[in-house]
C-alpha cells in the first residue's frame, strides 16, 4: 500500500492544477497582488533576481528549510521560546544529510527514451556539463555532504528589530566552500490540536531572509502530525518558504517528510519543491527527491526550464566517499560522468567513449 | 480552529480585503479542483473550470452563508458549471460515441494514468477522499471536515479506495 502512496504523492504534481489559475482568479477579479510589505525589498536591498541570485536564494531558501528540520524538535518543545538550539537536537537530521546517495532511481521515461551518446563529447559539450552541473550541485550538496548545515541563534539587530528571531545559517559545500545566510522572523503557533493518538501544530513565519548582501521578504509555514499506535508510528512534517524578488515575483520552497515505523522497519521519504515565479507564472521548477529504504539512499534532482527539462541522478557510496556517479539527461541528452570532490573545487571525469 | 481562520477571511474577503485572497484560495482550491476534475477528467479543463468557480462564487461572495460550509459551497458550483460544460461539449461534439463524447475533444489527456484509473474504478467519494488525503495533502480530520463526513466514514473509504487502486493495478499487472 505504502508504494501506491508514494506513487500517488510522486505524480501529484502533474495532477494538481498548475498556480497560475490563481494569478488568473486575481487577475479577472482585479484583486490586487500579495501585500506590498511582503514584495518589496526590504531595508533597501536592491539585487535584481538574476540566475546567479536566483541560484543562492533557492540554495539559501532550500538550507533554511533544511535548517528548521533540525529546529523542529527544539521548538517544538521550547514552547516559543527563543531559539537556542543545539546540535544534539538534530540527530535526525544528521542521519539523513550524512547518509550516502545510494542506487540510482529507476529511469524516467524521458531517461529510457532519452538519446544515449555513442560517441566522445566535444569539449564545448563537456563545458556546458560542467556549468550547468556545478549550478545544480550547489542545491543538492546540502543533501549529500556530512554536516553540511551547521546554523546558529543570533542577536537581533536595531535594523531588524521588527523580527523576534535571527538565525545564522552556514552550509559547507562538498569541495570546501562555505556560504552563510541570515534568516530574521518571528514565528507564532497558528494551530495545535491532539485527537486521540494524533497531534498537529501549525506554525506561521514571516520575516526576511540576507542572502549575499542582499534582503529578500520571506513568509513560510509548517506543520508537524504524528499518528501512533500499537503496531505503526507515522510522522509527517511539511514547510514551506516564499522569498519575494520583486512585484508578484517570488520563489517558492517546499519539503514534505513522511517516516513510517512498522514491526521494526523504518522508511523515510523526503521531497522538495522549488520554483521560481515571475509575475504570477511558474519558470522553473525543481524537485529534489530524497529517499531511504533499508539503508538506500537516492536522490534525483528534475529541473524544468520553460522547453527545457534536465533530470541528475546522483550516487555516493560509502567506500569512496570523494567521488560522485551522476547520470544525468540534459534536455534528451544522456549522459554518465564522475565527479571527483577535491579541496577548493570539483574535477570532472567524462566516459571518452560515451558509452 | 482552521475553519474560523477561514471564515474570518472569507469575510474580510466580502468586506473588501483584497489580502485576504491567497489565504482563501489556498485553503479551498484543492478540494474543488478534485471535485471538478472527476466529472470533466481532463486537467486543462478543470483548471479553466477552477478559475471560472472561483470567479463567480467571488463575485456573489454574498450570497454565501457565513459559518457553513464555504469549500463545499465552491465545489457544489464547481462540479454545477463542470456537469453545464460536458453537457454543452455533448451538444457540441458530432460522434458516435454518445454520452461519452466530451471525451473525445481535441485534447490530449494530461492526467498521469494512476489518476486516470482512479476516476475510472472509485466512486466520486472514494475518488475526492483519495486525492485529498493522498495528493492533495490533507489529513483525513480535514478531509472529513470538508467533505462533512464522519472521521470514521473517510478512513474507510480512503483505505477502500487504496485496495481498489491496488486490486486494479495488480489485475493489469497480470494481463
Amino acid at each position: 500500500m505504502n508504494e501506491l502512496k508514494k506513487m500517488l504523492k510522486t505524480q501529484a504534481k502533474d495532477a494538481l492544477p498548475d498556480p497560475s489559475v490563481k494569478e488568473r482568479v486575481r487577475r479577472e477579479l482585479g484583486i490586487a497582488p500579495a501585500p506590498a510589505e511582503e514584495q518589496a525589498y526590504a531595508h533597501g536591498g536592491t539585487r535584481s533576481a538574476n540566475k546567479k541570485g536566483i541560484v543562492s536564494l533557492l540554495a539559501a531558501g532550500l538550507a533554511l528549510v533544511l535548517a528548521l528540520c533540525i529546529l523542529l524538535p527544539v521548538l517544538l518543545s521550547g514552547g516559543g521560546a527563543p531559539l537556542s538550539p543545539t546540535l544534539s537536537a538534530a540527530g535526525d537530521f544528521y542521519a539523513y544529510s550524512a547518509a550516502s546517495a545510494g542506487a540510482v532511481l529507476a529511469q524516467s521515461e524521458t531517461a529510457a527514451n532519452a538519446l544515449r551518446l555513442r560517441r566522445a563529447l566535444t569539449e564545448e559539450e563537456k563545458n556546458t556539463i560542467r556549468e550547468t552541473t556545478d549550478e545544480y550541485l550547489r542545491l543538492v550538496e546540502n543533501l549529500l555532504s556530512e554536516n553540511a548545515i551547521t546554523h546558529e541563534a543570533a542577536a537581533v539587530p536595531e535594523a531588524y528589530a521588527r523580527y523576534d528571531y535571527a538565525m545564522a545559517v552556514t552550509c559547507h559545500g562538498l569541495a570546501g566552500s562555505t556560504f552563510t545566510y541570515t534568516l530574521y522572523y518571528s514565528e507564532v503557533l497558528a494551530d495545535e490540536e491532539t485527537d486521540g493518538g494524533e497531534t498537529e501544530r501549525a506554525y506561521d513565519i514571516t520575516g526576511v531572509l540576507a542572502v549575499d548582501g542582499a534582503d529578500y521578504p520571506v513568509r513560510g509555514g509548517r506543520e508537524s502530525e504524528e499518528e501512533t499506535d500499537e503496531n505503526e508510528s507515522e510522522r509527517e512534517n511539511e514547510l514551506w518558504f516564499e522569498a519575494y524578488t520583486g512585484e508578484n515575483s517570488y520563489l517558492r520552497i517546499e519539503q514534505e517528510e513522511e517516516t513510517e515505523s512498522e514491526e521494526g522497519e523504518t522508511e523515510t521519504e523526503r521531497l522538495h519543491r522549488l520554483r521560481v515565479f515571475e509575475n504570477g507564472r511558474c519558470i522553473e521548477d525543481t524537485t529534489i527527491d530524497y529517499e531511504e529504504e533499508e539503508g538506500e539512499a537516492e536522490i534525483e534532482l528534475s529541473i524544468r526550464r520553460g522547453e527545457r527539462q534536465d533530470v541528475l541522478q546522483f550516487c555516493r557510496e560509502k567506500e569512496n566517499a570523494a567521488m560522485l556517479y551522476v547520470e544525468a539527461d540534459f534536455s534528451g541528452m544522456h549522459v554518465e560522468f564522475r565527479i571527483s570532490i577535491e579541496e577548493g573545487g570539483y574535477r570532472y571525469f567524462f566516459e571518452e567513449s560515451g558509452e | 480552529m482552521e475553519k474560523e481562520k477561514l471564515e474570518r477571511k472569507i469575510a474580510a474577503l466580502k468586506a473588501g480585503d483584497g489580502r485576504a485572497f491567497d489565504y482563501v484560495y489556498e485553503k479551498t482550491n484543492k478540494a474543488v479542483y478534485f471535485a471538478i476534475l472527476y466529472v470533466v477528467k481532463n486537467k486543462a479543463d478543470a483548471e479553466d473550470l477552477l478559475q471560472e468557480t472561483y470567479v463567480r462564487a467571488l463575485r456573489a461572495l454574498d450570497r454565501y452563508e457565513a459559518g457553513t460550509n464555504f469549500t463545499g459551497w465552491l465545489a457544489r458550483i464547481g462540479k454545477n458549471l463542470a456537469l453545464n460544460y460536458i453537457q454543452r461539449a455533448a451538444r457540441e461534439v458530432a460522434t458516435d460515441f454518445s454520452e461519452q463524447a466530451w471525451k473525445y475533444g481535441s485534447r490530449e489527456p494530461e492526467l498521469p494514468y494512476l489518476f486516470e484509473l482512479a476516476q475510472k474504478v472509485l466512486s466520486e467519494e472514494e475518488y475526492e477522499i483519495l486525492m485529498l488525503c493522498q495528493v492533495a495533502g490533507y489529513k483525513r480530520r480535514e478531509a472529513a471536515a470538508l467533505l462533512q463526513l464522519p472521521i470514521g466514514t473517510v478512513t474507510w473509504k480512503h483505505n477502500e479506495a487504496l485496495k481498489k487502486l491496488r486490486r486494479e493495478l495488480e489485475k493489469e499487472g497480470d494481463a
